[in-house]
């Protein structure tokens, strides 16, 4: 069957590039038969691509290649050595070491209200028995912390009258 | 020779050996494919370096089972041109800037190997460029890619994430208009 001009262009590209079925093909071929004007867009279709095909390829300047080198950040690969002196920097940072600082000194007022010993020596020698015995000591002191006792008592009355 | 994800893992490895490697083996393609889309020596030169240093921040990005490094090269490029085009896209106008750099090609005769040969280039270039320059955007991508960087349509479909059927039809489209172009510079000589 042979196909109208809009057809025909649609498919310019798979014609030249031989990429149509048999039937669709031939409907072109008989469609350009008789249009002048389909043949000439295919003649000058064939010459783009004759002429694109042909475009030249540049050379690219000998120095771009230095520059677009010189230009890259250095690659350098991260060693153990520069994570820990990553961290090392970190740590003296005024504003961690003051963290770091108020931390040791809150942790040591709180163990000391809650009446945890600070025997440093008994720890160094029995660090898992020094844990238990701070375990302990942490979970007496909360159940007989005052407030403690007297939230857990008010609970049992509610449950008492329920 | 190595490959291209070797290549890749050594420089993201700190290997500034495997970088030198990437640049100098797709350093004239980039070049090509940026005077292709510029039409212009300086412009082109300046996009490829930039080009390549947006490859070598965004490195770590590329999954060599996606494709050759290459197309994914182009892809950064491509994307890359279109924003600097649209960019720059009011500061010019693309006949004046082709004239003077057609000039510029014909006073820089270093660039081919003899003056017939660049007598010869600078005629085809000038009548290839000037009437893909006049493309829109859409169809000039489509056909460079195609026809001159020789990209198959599944390829171009997945740079620019539009179906192979629209590529098809961009590429058609656009080497209608350069037909219909060429015949007017032609009549107009």
């Amino acid at each position: 069957m042979k196909c109208n001009c809009a057809q025909c262009e649609d498919r310019m590209s798979d014609y030249l590039e031989n990429a149509l079925p048999v039937p669709e093909r031939s409907s072109i071929e008989l469609h350009l038969a008789s249009c002048q004007a389909c043949t000439d867009l295919l003649a000058g279709m064939s010459e783009v691509l004759e002429l694109v095909h042909s475009f030249p390829a540049f050379e690219h300047p000998a120095w771009l290649t230095t520059r677009i080198l010189a230009n890259t950040p250095r690659v350098v690969r991260e060693t153990w050595i520069d994570t820990l002196a990553g961290v090392g920097r970190w740590l003296i940072e005024p504003r961690t070491a003051m963290g770091l600082l108020t931390t040791v000194l809150m942790v040591g007022w709180i163990g000391s209200l809650a009446g945890i010993s600070a025997d440093v020596g008994s720890v160094v020698r029995n660090p898992a028995a020094a844990y238990y015995r701070a375990y302990d000591d942490a979970v007496r002191t909360f159940y007989h912390a005052p407030l403690v006792t007297e939230i857990r008592s008010e609970i049992e009355r509610l449950r008492e009258i329920s | 020779m190595t490959s291209d994800s070797e290549l890749v893992k050594g420089c993201l490895a700190g290997n500034s050996t495997a970088w030198e490697s990437i640049v100098r083996q797709y350093n004239s393609r980039i070049y090509n494919l940026a005077y292709r889309f510029t039409g212009k020596f300086d412009e082109a030169e300046d996009l490829t370096q930039e080009i390549f240093l947006k490859v070598y921040r965004t490195l770590n990005t590329y999954r060599p089972e996606s494709g050759a490094l290459v197309t994914w090269m182009v892809r950064v490029g491509r994307n890359h041109i279109i924003d600097h085009y649209r960019k720059f896209k009011t500061e010019r106008s693309q006949t004046d800037a082709l004239e003077v750099e057609y000039e510029k090609v014909e006073e820089n005769p270093s660039r081919f190997t003899s003056p017939a040969e660049a007598l010869e280039k600078r005629e085809l270039s000038e009548r290839v460029h000037r009437t893909l320059l006049r493309l829109s955007e859409e169809l000039r991508e489509a056909v460079i890619l195609r026809d001159l960087e020789e990209f198959s349509y599944e390829e171009i479909a997945d740079m620019l994430k539009v179906p192979v059927g629209t590529v098809k039809s961009r590429i058609n489209r656009g080497r209608i208009e350069l037909a219909r172009l060429l015949r007017v510079f032609k009549d107009q000589l």
